[in-house]
């Protein structure tokens, strides 16, 4: 069987009557990086916490690697936290701030001479060590913390958002280093977001969680393709989501005359269905023949943006869809009638 | 035009303001080496023989060892009780929270004399305890107490805890956190709790004249002189000394208050 | 494991025990040094004693003699302190007002170094200042040598030390500076944007303070006050030294009962009655302060 670094079995937490994390359980595997996703306020932070030992589970078990570490205080536990708000130590240096953990360990100074200028090699930020943490700038800063993390070498590396407070561009950067400092040092990385495009780019794995539940987890190509319910379909990449029945290979919508084809799904309520499209699968004006789906629609908004269009459209007079087209040479125009289609392969019904 | 007037007008009256406040203290100092023991104007010649007598005289020089041992005493634990008492009362949430709160307070809120009187009936009918410099302490503390505590309670609720958790996740237990990172960072805080004490300390009269029995502190023995109409020149040339202290301390933390403020 | 290790896992373990011993030293001495002297005094207040030691007659002659005895004196002693003490508290926040308004207001550098200049006065004891003042204000002081000097006066008057006015003077004095504080706080808080706003929206001077400026730094005096008036109900170093016998103050009463021929349960009643005064005002002041006002002016 796989190794695998961390695992939680049915853990719960309870502040108060307040559920913030509600029976969850997923493994990683070890050298993944792995994202937890969510919107505010779904539990993503407090099961990174419990990970790291600052919340203890109300109920379940968190294993780090074959260890139960329930009881286990963060200052013993073989994982190192990157902070939200990076908390480096404002009244130390670069190099007392990455050190510090190779101290607590009582390492001797060559070994933690060796170890600081080798990350800080890695980070990119070669022969910072006297600087003062408040003249870096804020990606210098975010780096210093990673580097600071992973200074003891822990078995996992939990990060809790730390691309929050960087400018796109930064934010993009940093990704990429994150994801080739993981690759380099090989640790496992636990990455938690609320930015779907961190956690597609960056991740092997990725667990949705919503409300203290976890909805799903898989790899980014499963979650963007064949999302289990409406909210991760509509969480991950960009989708047409229509309620609706399913039956049969058939999506019915209510109103709707037409079935929309579709081929084999499994839902868990036929009657409460969502069929995910997504907009870039859909034909629009030609090349409809052969689509086992075509509909009449209205271009109800055109959003021109070089290489790709956007419409939104009406689809026989009852539903809004989003449509990205390739730019062919021509636009269509407000309130054109036009006929769009799709294959059923294109569809993916899920929970709604 | 009456603009203008109002600005010259509070300008001036800001500078006589400051003027007015040290005359006293100048005057003080002037006045200890002045050659005459009435003590009034015009200032008669120069001598030492008030500064002399001072430092020659055991109650005197026991007065001034007294108040400093004291005020550092309390200075020392008013500060550590506070930042004990500042942790929990910043840091959790408990039953008892607000009544301790209103407990901390509760020395400002009443005049020292009558704090003095009470500590004074407690120690002496109850417990039947000398005076002495220790019951001096006891009731200082109790001064200080409420002034270290706000103050260190300010400067712990704008702490941001995830630097400890941080210290915490990367090793350290709870002592070494506390000392590597908390104490070090909430220092300018400690520091001016303890300048605080000390100098509520120093300065009491009330509750130092009711609980030092023989022991006395340097307000109360120039209190006791004055009172009495005795040793006005020594008196003087005690306050002096005093001030000199004080302008002293004034002149350095100008200093090096304005090198701070600079940047 | 340790007895130390088994004790520090407890504590761990437990956030109420972690609290309990965190509050203890304070709220201990709070309780044997402040609390339960308070609840002597109470009862000594009621009894009668022979030297310090209390018989067990229990009553409230103490009280009635305080407000009765000696032709009201006492009563009238109370009144007389408790109306100085409002009137210090007032002229002294008036005269550090301006104070603190031009430190925060106009002085644009080195806020804080004029702060510490001010404080200068207050890290020196009271006695210390009285014994200043009394070279400016006695009858060979300052004061005193210039007017005549200057002809305004034929002999040097006595009036000026040993009044009630001597009193006020020096407890307004020494507590202006300390007052310059809390008040500068509350002025340094305000927006600037918004008296800019208030003066594009008409308002001159005179009207952007008394509406804007006045009332936003209310805290602040609120603050002031606080600091200002409790202690000075029970003042009696000033009064001996400098009030003569127009300037005697309540706090004398309750000295002499214990610290000249002692009358233990009638400065015990003294006392209640000042502990009540004080504990009403200051929970009146604390209603309005909030806990965050005093930590912020320290």
């Amino acid at each position: 069987m796989e190794e695998k670094d961390v695992k939680l079995e049915s853990v719960t937490k309870k502040f108060g009557d307040f559920v913030a994390v509600d029976d969850i359980s997923f493994a990683v595997k070890k050298g993944q990086f792995f994202s937890l996703l969510g919107p505010s306020g779904c539990g993503k932070t407090t099961t990174l916490r419990m990970i790291a030992g600052f919340e203890k589970p109300t109920t379940g078990i968190i294993y780090i690697g074959d260890e139960v570490v329930n009881e286990v205080p963060p200052f013993e536990r073989a994982c190192n936290l990157f902070f939200q708000k990076v908390a480096l130590f404002p009244h130390l240096n670069v190099y007392e701030n990455i050190a510090f953990g190779l101290k607590m360990q009582k390492q001797p100074k060559p070994e933690i001479d060796k170890r600081v200028k080798e990350l800080l090699d890695v980070i990119g930020l070669p022969g910072f060590e006297k600087r003062k943490i408040k003249d870096l700038s804020g990606g210098e800063g975010q780096r210093v913390g990673i580097a600071r993390a992973l200074a003891r070498k822990p078995r996992v590396l939990l990060l809790d958002e730390p691309l929050g407070p960087l400018d796109l561009k930064l934010r993009e950067e940093m990704m990429i280093e994150l994801k080739r400092i993981q690759k380099v040092v090989g640790t496992t990385f636990i990455y938690v977001t609320h930015d779907q495009g961190e956690a597609i780019t960056m991740s092997d794995g990725i667990a949705v969680m919503s409300k203290g539940k976890l909805v799903q987890v898989g790899s980014p190509d499963e979650l963007y393709n064949k999302p289990r319910t409406a909210f991760v379909a509509e969480f991950i990449g960009r989708s047409n989501l229509i309620p609706g029945k399913y039956h049969d290979d058939k999506f019915n919508v209510d109103n709707l005359g037409k079935s929309i084809i579709t081929g084999p799904h499994k839902v868990t309520d036929e009657n409460h269905a969502s069929a995910c499209i997504k907009p870039q699968r859909i034909s629009i004006g030609e090349n409809l023949d052969n689509l086992d789906n075509i509909f009449d629609a209205e271009i109800q908004e055109v959003y021109f943006q070089g290489a790709q269009v956007n419409y939104k459209v009406l689809m026989e007079g009852k539903l809004k869809i989003s449509i990205f087209d390739h730019y062919r040479g021509r636009v269509f125009g407000m309130g054109q009638k036009v006929k769009i289609g799709w294959r059923k392969e294109d569809v993916w019904v899920c929970d709604g | 035009m009456f603009r203008n007037i109002g600005e010259r007008s509070l300008k001036i009256y800001f500078y006589a303001f400051l003027v007015i406040i040290y005359l006293p203290l100048i005057l003080l100092i002037i006045f200890s080496f002045n050659d005459s023991r009435r003590m009034g104007f015009p200032p008669q010649g120069f001598t030492l023989e008030w500064w002399q007598r001072f430092l020659s005289r055991p109650e005197a020089v026991t007065a001034i060892e007294n108040s400093f041992l004291v005020a550092s005493v309390t200075a020392l634990i008013a500060t550590t009780v506070g930042l004990m008492a500042a942790l929990a009362l910043v840091r959790h949430f408990f039953r008892g929270k607000r009544l301790a709160t209103s407990a901390v307070v509760l020395p400002l809120s009443l005049p020292p004399i009558v704090i003095a009187v009470g500590a004074v009936v407690l120690l002496l009918a109850v417990l039947d305890v000398e005076l002495s410099r220790l019951t001096i302490i006891l009731g200082h503390v109790l001064l200080a107490l409420p002034y270290t505590t706000l103050i260190l309670m300010a400067r712990l609720i704008g702490f941001d805890r995830s630097l400890e958790e941080a210290a915490c996740d990367l090793g350290a237990n709870e002592f070494t956190t506390f000392r590597k990172i908390t104490m070090p960072i909430i220092m300018p805080g400690v520091f001016v709790a303890l300048i605080m004490a000390f100098i509520i300390s120093l300065e009491d009269v009330p509750v130092a004249y009711f609980l030092g029995g023989y022991d006395t502190t340097i307000p109360v023995y120039i209190f006791g002189l004055l009172r009495w109409g005795i040793g006005l020149p020594v008196a003087t040339a005690m306050s002096a000394f005093m001030t000199g202290i004080m302008l002293v301390a004034v002149i350095i933390s100008v200093v090096w208050t304005r090198r701070a403020e600079k940047t | 494991m340790s007895i130390f290790k088994k004790i520090v896992n407890l504590v761990r373990k437990s956030e109420k025990l972690t609290v309990t011993l965190q509050l203890s030293p304070a709220m201990l001495w709070i309780l044997l040094v402040l609390v339960i002297p308070l609840c002597i005094i109470v009862i000594y207040s009621f009894g009668k004693t022979i030297g310090i030691q209390l018989l067990p007659e229990r009553g409230l002659h103490n009280f009635i003699y305080l407000f009765t005895g000696e032709g009201g004196l006492y009563r009238s002693l109370l009144l007389k302190s408790l109306g100085m003490a409002l009137l210090i508290t007032v002229c002294s926040i008036a005269i550090a007002y301006p104070v603190a308004y031009f430190i925060s207001l106009r002085v644009e550098r080195y806020k804080y170094t004029w702060l510490i200049l001010l404080m200068g006065p207050y890290l020196v004891s009271w006695v210390i200042i009285i014994v200043g003042w009394r070279l400016i204000l006695g009858y060979g002081g300052l004061l005193n040598y210039v007017l005549v000097q200057m002809g305004l006066l034929a002999s040097p008057m006595g009036g000026t030390w040993g009044s009630w006015g001597t009193v006020v003077f020096i407890l307004m004095m020494g507590w202006a500076p300390w007052l310059v504080f809390p008040i500068f706080v509350s002025l340094e808080k305000i927006d600037r944007s918004v008296l800019e706003a208030a003066a594009d929206l008409g308002a001159n001077p005179v009207k952007r303070f008394l509406r804007i400026t006045l009332p936003l730094s209310s805290p602040g005096l609120l603050v002031a006050t606080f600091f200002v008036l409790l202690p000075t109900f029970g003042e009696f170093v000033t009064p001996i030294l400098a009030g003569g016998s127009g300037g005697a103050m309540y706090g004398m009463i309750i000295e002499s009962a214990f610290m000249g021929w002692p009358r233990w349960p009638f400065g015990s009643a003294a006392s209640v009655v000042l502990m009540i005064i004080s504990l009403v005002v200051a929970t009146a002041l604390l209603r309005v302060i909030r806990l965050e006002r005093l930590m912020e002016v320290l």
